[in-house]
């Protein structure tokens, strides 16, 4: 346990309303996703629309001003008009998360007269047969083409995401093409990883995700960012070269047949390598060695306050207690263990951090071996990638001279 | 003079800023912080001061004088006007 005397200032900034845990889909890599039976199993109850309006109430008092709507999928609640409403008119940076599907003329409504700040939705595939495969539902194509439409007539951002499997990764080119006709104001992302599903999630994530290899295979041939910022970063390291960059970044990847250059395609980045650093820095501690539980937190479908939407080790209960009370104690019950022997040593930068760990082996510190071979395949790659570049630029340096 | 619908003032970690909402989104990506006098005069208009009272309001509340409170009033206004969240009277 921390000693909270030394704890990072904490403001409760960011929330995350995860108004259900149900979905529309049945996504074969979804984290969240559970069923009736699964919230019986599990002892919960989805909190009421009042409940949830009341907790927004509490949480602009107490100076939340980034909310985000997620679910599972919200608009399938038949309340979701109310609640969004009422929220939405309290004066939030609103973000809402959707997978399109639902998208009725009575939600635009509301919509158009309270536009979230940012619209985040998922795109699962570019065909009905692909969406068949992920979600279970071929007919979801369409309406999310539907959805998309609408949802692009409002003010918001709009960013586009899409989880890779092995069931849509032929998808890719199609869906990147599509998101990136929509110009400027619409963004893509794609997620680096695909963890197994965390607080009784009920998807077969394994069966479908990628292996390592191919993960980074994909990351190598698809990803601009991939490629240039190890790039970057070298020549930030030599600054003697600095002038063949612009040579040099055209040969490195403009090249590339597959490399999509004019998409703004990029990856959602954990913020981590928490406790590992703050375990040796003279910074003040966090909880998990990021914004969970400091300057963020996340209500879950059942109305406990937990650190991050994939966490839940710990929670505290803001609707019976009030939320600034289960905010002002969370710290009390956040137990971070140091991390494994191996981990601390190491020097990749992986995709884990407390909530993949837990969500991969059970525990907050647990090493997790498909995480693990991901980033060090990925640090493989980057490394292959400099050295390609040194060559490239030795090579561009001797004809250079040669010339002289 | 009023002010447009659709922006609520919020102090966020002691920080008093303007949430926009509704279509004036689009005008605004994110959010407009004020300093602590802007905040004032915003509650000001809020409550229906005209020009003269705000000046007077700002006076009595920062002990400044007269003329800096004009100069920093006129100056608000004229910032709202032109990032067009002021309605004025006919
Ligand atoms: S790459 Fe593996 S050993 Fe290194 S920190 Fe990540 S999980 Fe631990
Ligand atoms: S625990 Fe992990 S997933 Fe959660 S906020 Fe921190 S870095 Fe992000």
């Amino acid at each position: 346990m921390k000693n909270f005397t030394d704890l990072l200032e904490r403001y409760p900034i960011n929330g995350t309303f995860e108004l259900t845990a149900r979905c529309n889909l049945k996504c074969k890599m979804c984290l969240i996703r559970i069923d009736r039976d699964r919230m019986e199993e599990l002892g919960g109850r989805e909190r009421t629309a009042n409940e949830w309006i009341q907790l927004a109430r509490q949480v602009h008092e107490a100076g939340t001003i980034g909310l985000l709507l997620t679910g599972g999928e919200p608009m399938l609640r038949p309340d979701f008009i109310t609640i969004y409403k009422e929220v939405a008119k309290m004066g939030f940076l609103l973000t809402l998360y959707t997978n399109a599907t639902m998208v009725t003329p009575e939600i635009m409504k509301v919509l158009k007269e309270y536009p979230p700040h940012m619209i985040g939705i998922t795109i699962y595939g570019a065909s009905p047969e692909t969406y068949e495969n992920v979600t279970g539902n071929a007919k979801a194509y369409e309406r999310m083409l539907a959805g998309v439409e609408q949802l692009r007539k409002l003010p918001s951002k709009l960013i586009l995401r899409t989880t890779l499997i092995k069931d849509n990764i032929e998808d890719l080119d199609k869906i990147s093409r599509w998101a990136c006709s929509f110009g400027k104001n619409v963004d893509f992302n794609v997620s680096r990883i695909v963890t197994k599903p965390v607080r009784g999630g009920i998807s077969d994530v394994e069966s479908c995700r990628l292996t390592p290899e191919q993960n980074v295979a994909m990351l190598k041939e698809r990803n601009m960012d991939f490629i240039v910022k190890p790039f970057h970063r070298y020549l930030k390291e030599h600054p003697e070269i600095k002038m063949n960059q612009r040579m040099i970044s055209q040969n490195t990847y403009r090249k590339d047949k597959n490399f999509l250059s004019d998409i703004p395609f990029q990856i959602i980045k954990s913020e981590e390598q928490g406790d590992k650093k703050n375990e040796n820095s003279t910074h003040k501690p966090t909880l998990y060695g990021c914004d969970a539980g400091i300057n963020s937190y996340t209500i879950t479908w059942d109305g406990k306050l937990i650190g991050c939407q994939l966490l839940g080790d710990c929670w505290t209960y803001p609707l019976e207690t009030g939320f600034l009370k289960a905010w002002d104690e969370f710290p009390e019950h956040v137990f971070m263990p140091p991390l494994p022997a191996k981990c601390m040593e190491c020097k990749v930068t992986c995709n884990a951090c407390p909530a993949t760990r837990l969500a991969e082996t059970g525990l907050l510190n647990g090493h997790p071996a498909y995480i693990c071979k991901e980033g060090i395949l990925a640090k493989e790659m980057e490394e292959e990638l400099i050295d390609n570049i040194k060559e490239k630029i030795e090579r561009k340096k001797e004809k250079y001279y040669e010339t002289l | 003079m009023k002010l447009k619908d659709g922006y609520i003032l919020r102090k966020i970690a002691n920080t008093d800023m303007i949430v926009p909402i509704g279509e004036n989104i689009a005008n605004f990506n994110g959010v407009i912080s004020l300093n602590e006098t802007a905040a004032f005069l915003w509650k000001g208009i809020k409550n229906g001061l005209e020009l003269p009272n705000l000046v007077e309001t700002l006076v009595n509340e920062y002990q400044v004088d007269k003329e800096l409170a004009e100069a920093d009033t006129m100056d608000f206004v004229a910032k709202l006007k032109e990032a067009n969240l002021l309605i004025e009277n006919a």
